[in-house]
């Protein structure tokens, strides 16, 4: 569905580039997650999808269409995403707030129809906020708010959704939530593309990880494949082992502490 | 209809009716269709003009202080008034027209620095209104310097402007205004949807489709139009543009199509009782009209201010 090859991503007067040749599938019905330390080019790869980020070299293609040949309005109706940060200066009523997914599919008088309102009864009860609908976007907790934006994107109703850190913020119960939805998302026929620093519950939900370092892809494939301690210690240049999540039993990244004497000499 | 009859001559609601009928008094019917009507429908038009750009221009800059002043028409539209005064040229037309220029220049030397600034209108909006107070800033250099060597009557006059009046209204400003704002104001409504996607932040905007910078700069530019206009009609009337659009916010209108029309209606209404006030509260003095709606502005800035803050 989307296709990254050798994609290149420089920013004016940066020495080194953001995204350093990365090649990615994101298919259908797939659960594809993009992991890495902070700074790795994760975000980057996400601009430069919605074409906020210059790709220099390599491309973007959807449905093997170059991203550039679309114009924002076409691309709007093959991916939704919902970026890293966003700010509401006015608030706004949830539905209301939901049904600007709309805004690719409205007419000459940019007015909602019919399927309009259905698509955004459909978003929100798949996100499952129908109960907020009535409330302002203000008034909202992260859990909620996160799930509020996931209900726009997918009021867009394209067959591609990209989510950048969807769960930063949130506790336990409501990232589980998430990630569920994301899965069962996937599972219905989208192509997800999750950005994630959780890599215990990428490691559980995704179909394929692929783990960035320094703009390129360090590793690639299945939980198995990517959960390796000596490649995870070296990425992320901190001591850890892998142990086992005890139900499914899908690898599980444990970062250590370090060695009792180096601790007491830092202090 | 009550600033209509409402002045230094006072004159009954009955009287307004038969005068607008062209029934009546022959004094009474002059007062009201080439003075007071007209003054009243600039006033209306002024106001909603303002309202208008300054709920376009919150909404697709994100920022709840901004307003059509503040990023430099206003300073360039006295700067072109001040000139054409100080160079004797005392026709109505041609400091409307300098001032409609000054106004619009200014606007895009705004721009010019914003974007030398950063990347795009919009990536930097502090860049922008920042830009738009250096633009500001100038101006009154500019016309302390054109005045410091102006004869007094010029100097009168060029203040009285700057103080904002609809006292000088012809039918031709009203209709000239009037076009404006309904092509101008049109297109703002028109758009509303695309600030509604705008205001959640550039990159949310291009996943929907929206190209953030071209479509605030178009946004941008309808509401300096809109404020350039009404500046030309009638001088500058601050802070109008700052308030109207957040008491339409506290009306429950939060979608910017209906918010931009309510913004303009309530900016009519508000000139029109200020010039009101203007007019009769000193009578038969008159007091400028731009520093009534300023000391009833301030307060509420500052008030804003706080919130935010």
């Amino acid at each position: 569905m989307i296709g990254f090859s050798g994609v290149v991503v420089r920013y004016a007067g940066a020495a080194t580039n953001a995204v350093d040749g990365v090649n990615l599938e994101v298919p259908r019905g797939r659960l594809t997650a993009l992991a890495g330390p902070n700074g790795s080019g994760k975000s980057s790869i996400v601009r430069a999808l919605l074409r906020r980020a210059d790709v220099v070299s390599g491309s973007i293609t959807i449905n093997g269409r170059n991203v550039k040949a679309h114009t924002l309005a076409e691309l709007s109706t093959s991916v939704a995403v919902v970026p890293q940060r966003e700010d509401a200066t006015f608030p706004v009523q949830v539905r209301d707030y939901v049904a600007l997914g709309r805004y690719p599919h409205l007419g000459l008088w940019r007015t909602a129809s019919d399927a309009d309102h259905l698509a955004v009864d459909e978003a929100l009860s798949q996100a499952d906020v129908v109960s907020l609908a009535g409330r302002d976007t203000d008034a909202l907790s992260g859990g909620e708010w996160q799930r509020v934006r996931i209900a726009r994107a997918l009021a867009q109703k394209t067959p591609a959704l990209v989510l950048d850190e969807p769960t930063t913020f949130l506790d336990v119960a409501h990232e589980m939530a998430i990630f569920e939805l994301l899965y069962s998302l996937a599972r219905s026929g989208l192509a997800v593309l999750l950005v994630s620093h959780q890599l215990n519950l990428v490691a559980r939900f995704a179909d394929h990880i692929v783990l960035l370092d320094k703009g390129q892809v360090a590793t690639s494939g299945t939980a198995t494949d990517v959960m390796r301690a000596d490649k995870l210690e070296s990425i992320y240049g901190w001591p850890v082992v892998i142990s086992r999540d005890p139900a499914i039993g899908a690898p599980a990244l444990v970062p250590l502490r370090r060695p009792l004497t180096l601790r007491q000499t830092e202090v | 209809m009550i600033a209509v009859g409402k002045g230094a001559i006072s004159l009954s609601v009955m009287s307004v009716i038969e005068a607008l009928a062209g029934r009546g008094d022959a004094t009474a019917i002059a007062i009201v269709r080439d003075l007071r009507l007209p003054r009243a429908l600039l006033g209306a038009l002024v106001g909603a003009g303002l309202g208008a750009s300054g709920a376009a221009l919150q909404g697709a800059l994100r920022n709840p202080l901004a307003e059509p002043y503040l990023l430099g028409v206003s300073g360039g539209a006295a700067v072109g008034a001040v000139i054409a005064f100080a160079m004797g040229i005392g026709s109505d037309a041609a400091i409307t027209l300098a001032a409609f220029g000054g106004g619009i220049a200014a606007v895009f030397v705004a721009l010019a620095v914003a974007r030398a600034g950063g990347r795009t209108v919009r990536a930097d909006v502090r860049t922008l209104l920042i830009a738009g107070v250096i633009v500001g800033a100038f101006a009154n250099a500019a016309i302390m310097v054109a005045l410091a060597s102006a004869e007094p009557n010029t100097v009168r006059g060029a203040l009285w402007w700057m103080m904002g009046s609809a006292a000088d209204a012809t039918w031709t400003r009203v209709g000239w205004l009037g076009g404006s704002i309904f092509a101008a104001g049109g297109a703002l409504v028109y758009w509303a949807r695309e600030i509604d996607v705008l205001s959640l932040g550039e990159d949310t905007a291009a996943s929907l489709g929206v190209d953030a910078e071209r479509s605030g700069r178009r946004v941008f530019l309808l509401a300096a139009l809109l404020a350039a206009a009404t500046v030309a009609a009638a001088g500058l009337v601050g802070f109008v543009g700052l308030v109207v659009p957040h008491i339409a916010r506290r009306l429950g209108l939060r979608a910017h199509r209906p918010l931009i029309v309510a913004a303009a209606l309530v900016g009519a209404t508000l000139v029109v009782a200020a010039d009101l006030a203007a007019r009769t509260v000193a009578a038969p003095a008159e007091l400028p009209l731009g520093a009534i709606t300023a000391l009833l502005g301030v307060p509420f800035f500052l008030v804003q201010l706080r919130k935010a803050a």
